[in-house]
């Protein structure tokens, strides 16, 4: 008897291991990684537990960290063999991570389409170029944006303008630093008690770029010529920069000096009611503080020629790793994530770009939506460059001395000189 | 049982070795290997020989660099070593309250230095409490960390700050080893105070001043955080140390070739200047 009763405890045991190895075998954990925006972050945890729910074998870990520390981290995590599944990128760095093999192909049947065109028919036209290399699709749009005006309605009541009333938007740049100097306030020493424009100031290169990229565009100056050499000192460049950075400084409209850093919310001295204009995309009014949240009014942003309209767009992916373990489930869960448009705008404020997102309940409860999808089709990508962030950098240096007194030409000179060196090191 | 004695020993120190061997020489020496290589940690290290050295000398990033970093130690470590001097001289003459101001002046030492910068970020904040008092007294606002002319500035005024209070403590316990007889033979002669501080305190006090010139000069070279966390570099790479560009180059642009060469010759750079320094102010003493 007690040999057999062995036996069959054996057989149980064996029958229990395989079947919990096979559980196992089919368990997967996806990590994602996200930089720091606390609404995506909530919005994602959200939709990974109800995947979970439909997929019960499917787990998930997440992370973020603010944008900057967040892309050293990746690398790093990247290069120790510790790679997410799931990541958060940037469309400028898909050059580079994509010939570093960092990034998988889309794994187009996983996400329920045959061809890169069916895919590409589901979205906004243009939406997924930015995340494309040599015809392949590497991502999927989490926020396709471009930016737009926001003005603080109270504020300009108090100076008599009304800027509900399209008609008192500024058009020009010229319009943009005169209402500025309206609606600007000072206290009795001359100190600014409330700006009423500025630049971003004292963030990464990236943070700088979304907000000179539209006025080169504007003023038709290239970063690169088709040879890959530096022309960000040419004319237009010089124009460009002089009409609008500069000139924030040389009108005593703003500058470094003013601006408040904070790497979590660059919109800071906007959202606490500071300033009265500021550049930003569809996503920014949930970090808005209360007050604000109730004033503010989207328009588009000045143009350089109203009648031929040009600015950034760019698109924050978000995409599946070379070294996942998990590529199929990565992306079948990536186009569940991304396919809730509606609960993205709802909640995150992130435009996902899916083919009639202007027309969603979201979209038409959201303040600017209108002017954000009309932007969109005039918008064009960040130059692309597999040394982008020495590039943007060598510009944001150009900026900072600008707004220290060098001359414009002076200063794009040298970003020229340390771009061209950066590129022929490489 | 020489022999037994001698096998049981290197037993003994293995483990100090080994820990040595792993985290100390093993990093310096794999940084000499990616000096000699392009490499982006995706791809394996591409052997490019001395290129990464050959371009140091038109690499105007790198030169910038090395002048800022120059002249934050300089004048960080100068006046550091004067005060602290003074403070460590002024501290030994103090009574029981001593252990009470020692207290204080080491405070800012055991203070996490994140959190210092952050405060003195702050400080320095155009509507910060620095400007402020500037303004009360009928001056202008200084634009502290958003201009090329001052930031640098900010950052050493903080390290006179920070610096001062590590190196009076240990001007203080070489101030409290020296002979009271020499100074009291000197006063029964009628010697004066600055005589005295020249011919007998500085001579007494040299191996102190040789290691308080050699840590503050490597400690200087090595400064990252304040750095980091105050200016980030900027603006427009005023205050770019070699550590800071070190870590944007290995980190933000993936060149660990061009980061591991900066390193080295940051490394060399210290190793030279503390066997200057401790030549000059102890070694050609001895010889």
């Amino acid at each position: 008897m007690r040999p057999f009763k062995a036996i069959n405890f054996l057989a149980a045991a064996s029958v229990a291991a395989i079947g919990m190895s096979a559980s196992l075998a089919s368990a997967a954990e996806l990590k994602i990684w996200h930089h720091t925006y606390p609404p995506a972050e909530e919005f994602i945890k959200q939709k990974a537990a109800e995947y979970s729910k439909l997929h019960p074998d499917v787990t998930f870990t997440f992370q973020s960290d603010p944008h900057g520390d967040y892309e050293v981290k990746l690398l790093a995590a990247i290069a120790a063999g510790e790679a997410p599944d799931l990541i958060n990128v940037l469309d400028y760095l898909y050059p580079k991570f994509v010939s570093k093999g960092i990034l998988a192909e889309a794994n187009l049947p996983a996400m329920g389409v045959k061809t890169n065109e069916e895919l590409e028919a589901l979205y906004s036209p243009g939406a997924l170029k930015g995340l494309m290399i040599d015809d392949k699709i590497y991502g999927l749009p989490e926020e396709l944006n471009t930016f737009a005006l926001f003005m603080n309605k109270e504020h300009f009541a108090e100076v008599g303008i009304d800027v509900t009333d399209k008609a008192n938007w500024p058009k020009s740049w010229d319009d943009l630093f005169t209402m500025a100097k309206k609606v600007q306030k000072k206290d009795e020493s001359g100190n600014f008690t409330r700006l009423g424009f500025n630049w971003v100031f004292g963030l990464d290169g990236f943070w700088y770029a979304m907000e000179y990229w539209p006025i080169l565009n504007q003023y038709g100056c290239e970063v690169l010529d088709s040879a890959g050499k530096a022309t960000i000192n040419s004319p237009q460049c010089v124009a460009a920069f002089t009409d609008t950075w500069q000139r924030l400084v040389k009108d005593g409209i703003g500058g470094p000096d003013y601006a408040t850093v904070n790497p979590v919310n660059a919109l800071q001295d906007f959202s606490d009611g500071r300033q009265s204009m500021m550049m930003a995309g569809i996503w920014s009014p949930p970090l808005f503080g209360e007050d604000v949240k109730k004033n503010y009014v989207v328009a588009p942003i000045p143009q350089k020629d109203p009648a031929n309209p040009k600015t950034l767009l760019y698109n924050y992916s978000m995409t599946v790793t070379q070294a996942s373990k998990n590529q199929e489930e990565a992306w079948r869960f990536l186009r569940f994530l991304t396919s809730d448009g509606d609960g993205y705008l709802r909640h995150t404020g992130y435009v996902t770009g899916l083919k009639g997102w202007e027309k969603s309940e979201a979209a038409k409860d959201t303040i600017g939506a209108d002017i954000f999808a009309d932007q969109l089709q005039y918008g064009t990508y960040f130059w692309r460059s597999l040394t982008w962030n020495e590039e943007g950098k060598a510009i944001k240096d150009a900026i900072e001395q600008m707004m220290q007194g060098t001359s414009v030409q002076e200063a794009l000179d040298q970003a020229a000189k340390q771009i061209d060196f950066v590129r022929s090191q490489n | 049982m020489f022999q037994s004695r001698k096998r049981l020993s290197l037993v003994f120190i293995a483990p100090a070795l080994l820990y040595l061997a792993i985290f100390q020489l093993y990093p310096v020496l794999y940084a000499v290997y990616i000096s000699f290589h392009k490499y982006d940690l995706m791809s394996p290290p591409v052997f490019t020989g001395l290129s990464n050295y050959i371009r140091l000398a038109s690499d105007e990033q790198f030169l910038r660099s090395l002048w800022v970093t120059a002249f934050y130690v300089f004048w960080t470590i100068v006046p550091v070593i004067g005060l602290s001097f003074v403070l460590g001289g002024l501290l030994s003459t103090l009574g029981r309250s001593r252990s009470v101001w020692r207290f204080l002046l080491y405070l800012p030492s055991i203070l996490p230095f994140v959190s210092v910068a952050l405060v003195w970020k702050l400080m320095f904040n155009q509507r910060g409490p620095i400007n402020d008092a500037l303004n009360t007294a009928g001056m202008a606002s200084i634009p502290w960390l958003t201009n090329g002319a001052y930031a640098p500035w900010a950052l050493i005024f903080m390290s006179w700050w920070h610096a001062t209070s590590y190196y009076t403590i240990i001007f203080l316990a070489g101030f409290l080893t020296l002979p009271r007889d020499c100074f009291e033979a000197a006063r029964l002669d009628g010697a004066k105070l600055f005589p005295m501080i020249r011919h007998i305190t500085l001579p007494l006090m040299r191996p102190t001043i040789a290691l308080v010139v050699v840590l503050a000069t490597v400690n200087g070279l090595k400064a990252f955080v304040f750095q980091q966390v105050l200016t980030d570099g900027g603006p427009a790479n005023a205050t770019q140390i070699l550590t800071i560009l070190i870590y944007k180059t290995a980190f933000s642009y993936l060149d660990m070739g061009r980061a591991s060469t900066y390193s080295i010759v940051l490394f060399g750079c210290i190793m030279l200047l503390s066997l200057i320094q401790i030549w000059l102010i102890s070694g050609r003493r001895d010889a």
